[in-house]
């Protein structure tokens, strides 16, 4: 069906169909280019990696790679989860080369949009979320589907910076024992 | 322009060849007559300048060219090697070394050579010293004039006629000539650039050498020489040993009796470039299918015969637009051959396949000589390589007449007549004779030795036995070179050398020999070849075999005379004998064949990551088969009927037992794999002679280096990662260890200091030792100079023992040296030692006798990617640490353990060992199931400290297989990768170095914290 569309519209890469990957955290609906997941797994065991960011939950073994697991949730300062569900949806995402895992709350299901319907973020926060990890917003189906920017997220520097505010920042508080 | 295919394989094999001649010359300083050595260097460079011609590569043919020419005189003992000559060698070793550098990165030649060309010219331009004292054999030589002639005209007439430099009398130089012509003749073909740059047109080569054959008309020629009047015997031993008589000149063109020549065809460069193109895949396809016929049933074979056709069809149609009617008759001969063996198979009888490969092993002689086409040369045809027996010395035209001959002498060979048939019928085509001196390797003792037999055999139907069988396997070997060399055409020149080489000493010896009187060891040869050659003999008389063994296995060591002996069934016949000499001695290798090949690293290390994830796999096996057994138990708890229980008792059994059988093929594959990687050391070790070399003459101090166990194998990422630091230690010890000859006499010592180099596997290491017997680390400077940096009071200092204090040298900015120079002095260099061997998780031990030596310890693990550890357990997670690091394990008391300063620490032996909870480190919940009476501690040791971790439990010791962790995840943390761990969890691998160093930090500032805080408070109050 989308080839057929795709065939049809070539011409307009504003009709072409984007099919993203769905998924929750709390009520909010985020989006992810089907293109970067690799799989969606659940319930790995996550070994914990002493001395990393905060929102590094740590690292899996996939299949003899051994991969980081990054908490979403942490990672984009949303509220704290106030129930803790039996068994995490972990995303492993191909992020230019680098393979990551995150964890989300629910994985709901394949949303085809059309790229045109694409808005780009808001300037106000959506979702108590800084619009730097947006790429854009889009309406399906009556609710916003928040399209993540996946490479911002992992911008390293970025994670390499907040440790080390994260590690001087133990440190200070450390200093004020 | 250059050939960038050939390129690379040009840069790794000139690297070697550099690194051979390198270490050569280091020695000729010492040695400068050693004739050996100078042959060494030679060979090198001949192998550099064959395959820059070959690839193309203008300057560093032009440098190569003008090295040999002063390596030439040399090694004729015309030159003595003093220091100067040796200087410019080494210099113009390293322009290559640069020139090869720069194509590396560039493809281009950067690096200009004139300046050093000239440098040589005018070493060689020279006045020739005594040039007759050196060699009394050459004295001898009637020649030998004739030769230096020959030489100067021929530089005059053309000054890149490669080697024409022909002084030599012996054959070999000949020989050289030749060979060089020859490649000279390939790049002709293939390189039009190359070609143009040293030769204008074909006439100026033909033109040549016709002035060249002039020059020798009196002598017997060698190649292409019809000369009837030699016969057989007298042509060996004229050729051989027979120096008062006239020698049989070196030519490389043929009187105008000789031979046939082929008209010089004007056929379209790139019309030949895409035939030889096809004919090498077509090639490699029928070796395939030789090689699968060999090995196959009937059925099969028929097919794989079918196949063959249809390759050789469309060779034959190629060679037939290119209007090679020789080699289209060669093919359609083959082809029938091949019809005739369907035919046999399809009846079920035995066919001898045997010609398939010969006929190939023709095919692949032609296949470099038509490349040379155009020129005079090829005058020899196959015949002469096949038949070298100068039995036969009539000119026989007649084909049948000849199979006649073989007949009537051999009935043994009657399997061979086929073969000799085809052959017959090559004799028209131009060929070979140039290509299997370059393919056939012969060591000189071998050569002589069988040339040994042949001068007291006297028996030419032995003779013409054996010949054949030679010549089979002669091709046999042939086919296996060129195999090779047609695959890569670049490495052409290699075997060429090394036909040099054979040829060069093998004439020499024979020459020191000459009219017999064997020595000692000869003998000897001659008669283990006799034995051997017995005993083949055997199996010779079987011609049918189906299998193409039997000619091989027949290796006449009598037959392979230098001299020629075969029944050149040819109107060529007389030169065929000339032709012998460099066949023969090319002849098959007493070496095993060096059977490698290159691979790119990549490849090794993905096969290397595939084992590792076969190793998880087994341990995660490993970990249900004891997931089973709980089971079992579990089950039997349960109150499962005995019945029940024992089906799965046999089950769990048999699990088991397949596991262990996994776990040892894996084992097996590990260690197979690893050994892939592993190389001797003496690559890296090569390199230490020439450092040695120009630090001790910067320093003007005089230094011996002696290297030991340098055949220790180690992991090739490993070597590249010590060479820096082993280079940087080296010139430590000269630099500073390392006393000055008039200092080192007043202490009593020899003038010349000694440098042992040392590597030795100790378990899963490799321990690479460096001693010098120099002055030795002097402590109390070591002392003040801590003290100076504030490092530590003197009553510290004092109380520290020598090995402490020793390591203070490799901290960083730590220089005991009281001025900075060019090579040293910055208190950078041991700390990046350090750093680099500790990357390697490798250690570092240095120990001093003040003025007696000094003694530098690394030790490092075989390879990278696979290290034993120690599995710990804390808290619910699971952490790995390097064995190389573990010192001991203990279970240690609450009572032991006290506090100082903030710290928890241990008396281990009467020293003082600080603990640190891993749980705390890691801000981890430790099991709090476990008492807090007794724990366990790891006692780790980096290099500097010891320190004990204290862990809830250890787990067990095992090979884990290091895997990278994303890196932002090794920012200010201390774990160097990560690991699976049988029940599949990941385990992450704990970097002891960067532990101390965490730790180190976090006392420091809680020492500067204190501090702060008490201050703060003097001042609130």
């Amino acid at each position: 069906m989308t080839n057929n569309y795709n065939v049809k519209d070539d011409s307009s890469r504003k009709e072409q169909l984007i099919q993203m990957v769905g998924f929750k955290i709390d009520n909010e609906t985020f989006g992810v280019d089907i293109l970067m997941v690799q799989e969606i797994i659940r319930a790995a065991s996550i070994t914990t990696v002493p001395n990393s960011p905060e929102f590094v939950e740590g690292v899996i073994n996939l299949r003899g790679s051994i991969i980081p697991v990054i908490d979403l949730r942490k990672r984009l300062n949303l509220q704290p989860n106030n129930y803790k569900q039996e068994t995490d949806w972990i995303l492993i995402l191909d992020i230019s080369g680098r393979i990551t895992g995150f964890i989300v709350d629910w994985v709901t299901d394949v949303i085809k949009i059309q790229e045109k319907n694409i808005d780009p973020p808001p300037e106000i926060l959506v979702a108590g979320l800084q619009s730097q990890y947006i790429r854009g917003v889009c309406e399906v189906e009556d609710a916003l589907l928040i399209l993540l920017d996946f490479t911002r997220i992992l911008l390293v520097d970025e994670i390499k910076k907040l440790k080390s505010s994260s590690f001087d920042s133990e440190h200070n508080t450390a200093d004020k024992h | 322009m250059i050939d960038l295919s050939l390129l690379e394989d040009f840069v790794m094999g000139a690297g070697e060849s550099l690194e051979e001649m390198e270490t050569a010359l280091l020695t000729l300083e010492s040695s400068p007559n050693d004739v050996e050595l100078l042959n060494t260097i030679f060979r090198a460079i001949h192998t550099i300048k064959g395959a820059a011609q070959f690839v193309g590569l203008e300057k560093v043919s032009v440098l190569s060219h003008a090295l040999e020419d002063l390596l030439d005189l040399l090694r004729e003992g015309k030159r003595q090697a003093t220091s100067d000559i040796v200087n410019v060698l080494i210099q113009a070793n390293d322009r290559i070394s640069a020139l090869v550098a720069d194509l590396e990165r560039t493809q281009t030649e950067n690096t200009e050579v004139d300046d050093l060309v000239q440098i040589l010219h005018v070493h060689l331009a020279q006045p020739e010293t005594d040039s007759s004292t050196t060699d009394p054999v050459l004295e001898d030589d009637p020649l030998s004039s004739f030769l230096d002639d020959e030489t100067d005209s021929k530089t005059e007439t053309d000054s890149f006629l490669l080697d024409a430099t022909n002084d030599d009398t012996t054959l070999e130089s000949f020989l050289e000539d030749d060979t060089d012509f020859d490649s000279f003749l390939i790049d002709e073909k293939n390189d039009d650039v190359s070609l143009e740059s040293f030769l204008e047109d074909d006439s100026e080569i033909d033109s040549f050498l016709i002035d060249d054959a002039e020059n020798n008309q009196n002598n017997t020629s060698f190649l292409l020489n019809i000369d009837s009047d030699t016969t057989q015997n007298d042509a060996i031993d004229s050729l051989l040993f027979d120096t008062n008589k006239e020698k049989p000149t070196p030519q490389i063109a043929t009187p105008s009796n000789a031979i046939f020549t082929v008209p010089i065809e004007e056929h379209d460069q790139e019309l030949f470039e895409i035939f030889i193109l096809q004919l090498r895949e077509k090639f490699v396809l029928l070796n395939n299918n030789i090689v699968q016929l060999e090995t196959s049933y009937s059925q099969k074979r028929n097919d794989l015969l079918t196949e063959a056709i249809e390759t050789l069809e469309s060779l034959k149609f190629s060679a037939n637009y290119m209007a090679y009617e020789e080699l289209t008759y060669f093919y359609s001969h083959w082809i029938d051959h091949i019809l005739d063996a369907q035919k046999s198979l399809s009846k079920n009888t035995e066919v001898p396949l045997t010609f398939m490969r010969e006929s190939l092993s023709q095919l692949q002689a032609i296949f470099p000589q038509l490349k040379a086409e155009t020129i005079k040369v090829e005058a020899s045809t196959e015949n002469d390589i096949l038949f070298n027996d100068n039995i036969e010395p009539t000119n026989t035209k007649n084909l049948q007449e000849i199979d006649r001959l073989f007949d009537d002498k051999e009935p043994d060979l009657s399997g061979e007549n086929a073969f000799i048939e085809e052959l017959v019928l090559q004799k028209e085509t131009p060929k070979v004779e140039i290509t299997p001196p370059h393919i056939v390797k012969k060591t000189p003792k071998e050569i002589i030795s069988e040339a040994e037999p042949t001068l007291s055999n006297n028996d030419e139907d032995d003779f013409e036995a054996r010949n054949s069988s030679v010549e089979s396997e002669l091709f046999h070997k042939l086919s296996l070179a060129l195999d090779a060399s047609v695959v890569e055409q670049a490495i052409i020149s290699e075997p060429i050398n090394e036909v040099f080489s054979t040829l060069l000493d093998s004439t020499e010896k024979q020459r020191k020999e000459v009219k017999k009187t064997e020595t000692k060891d000869l003998i000897l040869d001659v008669k283990t070849l006799k034995e051997a050659n017995e005993a083949t003999d055997t199996i010779l008389p079987e011609p049918v075999e189906p299998k193409k063994l039997t000619p091989i296995k027949e290796v006449p060591p009598k037959a392979k005379t230098p001299p020629p002996q075969k029944t050149p069934p040819q109107k060529t016949t007389p030169k065929n004998k000339t032709i012998i000499p460099e066949l023969a001695p090319a002849a098959p290798p007493k070496k095993v064949f060096k059977k490698s090949i290159r691979v790119d690293a990549d490849k090794i290390d993905s096969l290397m990551n595939q084992v590792g994830e076969l190793i998880v796999d087994r341990a995660y096996f490993f970990q249900l088969v004891s997931e089973i057994s709980e089971l079992q138990q579990y089950l039997k708890a349960t109150g499962l009927a005995q019945k029940d229980l024992k089906l799965i008792r046999t089950f769990a059994y048999r699990f088991s037992e397949a596991i262990l059988a996994l776990g040892r093929t894996s084992n097996a594959l590990q260690e197979s794999v690893m050994k892939v990687r592993m190389l001797p050391m003496t690559q890296l070790f090569n390199r230490f002679p020439r450092l040695v070399h120009d630090v001790a003459n910067t320093n003007n101090k005089k230094v011996f280096l002696k290297v030991l166990g340098e055949d220790t194998e180690l992991d090739k990422m490993i070597i590249e990662e010590i060479a820096d630091p082993l280079m940087h230690m080296i010139r430590n010890a000269i630099g500073h260890g390392i006393e000055r000859p008039e200092e080192r006499l007043a202490a009593g010592k020899s003038e010349t200091g000694n440098i042992v180099l040392e590597a030795y596997h100790e378990s899963n290491h490799i321990v690479i030792e460096i001693t010098d017997d120099g002055r030795g680390i002097d402590i109390e400077r070591i002392k003040e100079k801590a003290q100076k940096m504030d490092l530590f009071t003197r009553e510290e200092l004092d109380r520290m023992s020598n090995n402490d204090l020793t390591r203070f040298i490799m901290m960083p900015g730590f220089s005991t040296a009281k001025e900075i120079s060019s090579t040293s002095g910055r208190g950078v260099g041991m700390d990046v030692v350090k750093k680099n061997i500790e990357k390697l998780n490798g250690t570092i031990d240095v120990e001093s006798k003040k003025g007696i030596e000094t003694k530098m310890r690394l030790k490092i693990p075989l390879t990278l990617a696979i290290i034993s550890a120690l599995i710990v357990k804390v808290g619910k997670d699971s952490f790995t640490i390097p064995l190389a690091n573990v010192e001991e394990t203990l279970r240690v008391q609450y009572n032991d353990i006290s506090i100082m300063e903030e710290t928890e620490v241990m008396y281990l032996r009467g020293k003082t060992v600080p603990i640190f909870r891993l749980s705390t480190l890691f801000s981890l919940e430790p099991d709090k199931n476990l008492s807090d009476d007794d724990f366990f501690v790891v006692i780790v040791n980096t290099s500097t400290q010891k320190i004990g971790l204290m862990v809830d439990s250890l787990i067990g010791q095992d090979e884990v297989v290091i895997k990278p962790l994303a890196d932002y995840l090794y920012e200010q943390n201390c774990f160097s990768g990560a690991t699976i761990i049988g029940d599949g969890r990941v385990s992450l691998i704990i970097d002891i170095y960067e532990l101390v160093a965490m730790t180190t930090t976090k006392q420091i500032n809680k020492h500067h914290r204190q501090e702060k805080k008490s201050l703060e408070l003097f001042i609130k109050e």
